[in-house]
């Protein structure tokens, strides 16, 4: 299992995180990931969850805002490109609906422009930006900065 | 029983039939089986589009094309070239379907026609005629009949679905045609007819897609799109007329198009305004030679001094169009504008063969597509790589929603239209800039609007 996910972190550009240095039962905080693919939704969730984070996914900014609806989180984590609903179009959404929810943008999808959506999401209210690949310590110092 | 329930058991027939090809995949033949259920799905869902949309109901209206006799003669031929066969049995059926209609392959040597609107006679007369094409295309047959069978469905007293053969078509011949009104000369051949075709061609009205160019964020190319009301909304581009080629309803309506082009240019150049206007042409008026050439004389025509303004679409190019034509005829369109573009299928991924005939861009449009986002991102990748790999640009109609607005900026579409983007105009306007951020700005408004209501 541990070779299996060595390749899927790899594969997606980031470092596998070992170990968890959290209290057992002791959760941060509620994190909502939104990404239609399966590959980044499996990889963030392990690197949130090793921090002990308690973490839920879906597939695009549809299920999403009505996971968010459904179950109110501390963070979300949005990717921009998606089929359906995509990232700042739900980062609008989001912001108005939840002031105070702290939203975190990725992209790294397509071919160009990444960059221009990511600046928009931020137009628009996401409190980071990040574009793919980044590391798992990355990511990690952006939910942390985004939770304090 | 009502109309859904017919169709709903035939669908349900559709099914369950055991059909050989999916057994074992035979030389010459492509994957039969995943094709199968998507050919079924997509039946399915438009079947219900034509379900909604014709209360009347469309019992009487559904007919099979039995070629038992056909495989029977061509036995050991159709058994070796059966992905083939199918292939030429397809495209020769849905090249004489109407906007509305249907069809899909219902057992192994059978196919299942739909003709929503025509009368019983006329789709059983249409129905004959198809089938006569089809023996004729694969076998040279000077007398089709014989190898075909054409059987209408029927409810059984039991309430079972069952298909029994339909009236002769000399009968049918005798009866319709005393209704099908005299074509009086030959003009009136090429203009598709008094009466009728006024009336419909009376009903077109045109709009125009704002075409942004990714490249300089800038508006600068209309779209002329031609619509006609119908009941429930509205027909768009050449599916405004019927698809017929005797009447010659196609040409006619590029000529229509020309026309508005014309005046739509005019209207520019005199309030110098800078804006291209993108003119579609459809390949049957190309490919007809005397339509084409009455066509390119009008162009020349009404389009003097104004050609740096004009780009033309090319729309419904057949698969497998020969390399030497497509050259011939862009070449042709060229002379006489800024650039010639086509469309294709979003499916299409060879284009070696357009780049050699002078095109400058292909696309697709995506307005009426049945297929999701997930699937049309995952197509127009592929669309925009083998394009990219041909020197081509790109251009993508029909953007409806944000999210397609996105995936197809992050594949390096060079032109988009679509009012995700923008609203559709009566006429061109004049060019203008663009941020990508545009789309999403009335998203936050009415987000402020409601917020402040909220307070």
């Amino acid at each position: 299992m541990l070779e299996i996910k060595k390749k899927i972190c790899q594969s997606y550009g980031c470092v596998l995180v070992l170990g968890c240095d959290v209290e057992k039962g002791k959760v941060l905080a509620r994190i909502l990931i939104i990404d239609d693919e399966e590959v980044a939704r499996f990889t963030l969730r392990e690197i949130l969850e090793s921090r002990g984070h308690e973490v839920d996914d879906a597939s695009d900014g549809l299920e999403g805002i009505a996971k968010q609806k459904a179950g109110e989180f501390d963070l979300v984590i949005t990717d921009i490109i998606m089929p359906e609903k995509e990232g700042v179009e739900t980062t609008i959404e989001l912001r108005h609906e939840y002031p105070n929810l702290k939203i975190i943008a990725i992209s790294g999808g397509g071919r160009t422009r990444n960059l221009d959506f990511l600046k928009m999401a931020e137009q628009f209210g996401a409190d980071k930006v990040m574009a793919k690949p980044f590391s798992p310590d990355e990511l990690l110092a952006a939910v942390n900065e985004c939770l304090k | 029983m009502s109309s859904k329930t017919l169709l709903k058991g035939l669908l349900s027939k559709l099914h369950l039939l055991p059909k050989s090809h999916e057994s074992k995949p035979k030389k010459n033949s492509v994957d039969h089986s995943s094709n199968r259920s998507k050919d079924i799905l997509s039946f399915e869902l438009r079947l219900d589009g034509i379900l909604k949309r014709h209360e009347s109901g469309v019992s009487d209206h559904v007919y099979l094309i039995d070629l038992s006799n056909l495989h029977d003669k061509l036995s050991e031929r159709w058994q070796k070239e059966e992905g083939a066969v199918h292939d030429a049995i397809c495209g020769i059926i849905e090249k004489r379907l109407g906007e509305n209609d249907l069809f899909i392959q219902y057992e192994d040597w059978s196919y299942m026609v739909v003709f929503p609107i025509l009368g019983v006679k006329e789709g059983q007369l249409k129905t004959t005629l198809i089938s006569e094409e089809v023996v004729r295309k694969l076998m040279g047959e000077e007398n089709p009949r014989e190898l075909v069978e054409i059987k209408a469905a029927t409810i059984e007293d039991d309430g079972g679905i069952s298909f029994r053969p339909a009236p002769p078509i000399e009968t049918l011949i005798d009866e319709v045609s005393r209704n099908i009104p005299e074509v009086e000369n030959a003009q009136e051949a090429e203009g598709g007819g008094k009466g009728r075709a006024d009336a419909l061609f009376d009903k077109i009205g045109f709009i125009f897609r704002p075409m942004l160019a990714l490249n300089t964020k800038v508006v600068s190319t209309f779209m002329m799109l031609p619509i006609r009301p119908i009941s429930g909304g509205f027909l768009s581009g050449h599916d405004v007329v019927p698809v017929s080629p005797e009447q010659g309803w196609v040409f006619k309506l590029d000529k229509l198009i020309i026309r508005k082009a014309a005046e739509t240019l005019d209207t520019l150049k005199k309030s110098k305004k800078n804006s291209l206007v993108s003119i579609p042409v459809h390949f049957e008026t190309l490919a007809h030679h005397n339509w084409r050439t009455k066509y390119i004389e009008l162009c020349t025509a009404l389009l003097e001094g104004v050609e740096k303004k004009v780009v033309f679409e090319i729309v419904g190019l057949p698969d497998g169009v020969p390399q030497a034509r497509v050259l011939e005829l862009v070449t042709e369109l060229h002379t006489r504008s800024r650039s010639v573009i086509a469309r294709f299928d979003v499916d299409h991924t060879s284009f070696p063969a357009f780049k050699v005939a002078g095109l400058h861009a292909v696309g697709i449009d995506i307005y009426k597509s049945e297929l999701s986002e997930d699937k049309l991102m995952k197509k127009l990748s592929k669309f925009v790589s083998a394009a990219k790999k041909n020197q081509l640009k790109t251009y993508i109609l029909g953007v409806r929603t944000l999210s397609m607005y996105t995936i197809a900026v992050s594949e390096g579409v060079d032109y988009m239209a679509g009012y995700a983007l923008s609203e559709t105009a009566k006429d061109a306007q004049e060019v203008y800039a663009f941020k990508l951020d545009m789309p999403y700005l009335s998203l936050v408004e009415s987000a402020m609007n409601g917020k402040n209501s909220d307070t």
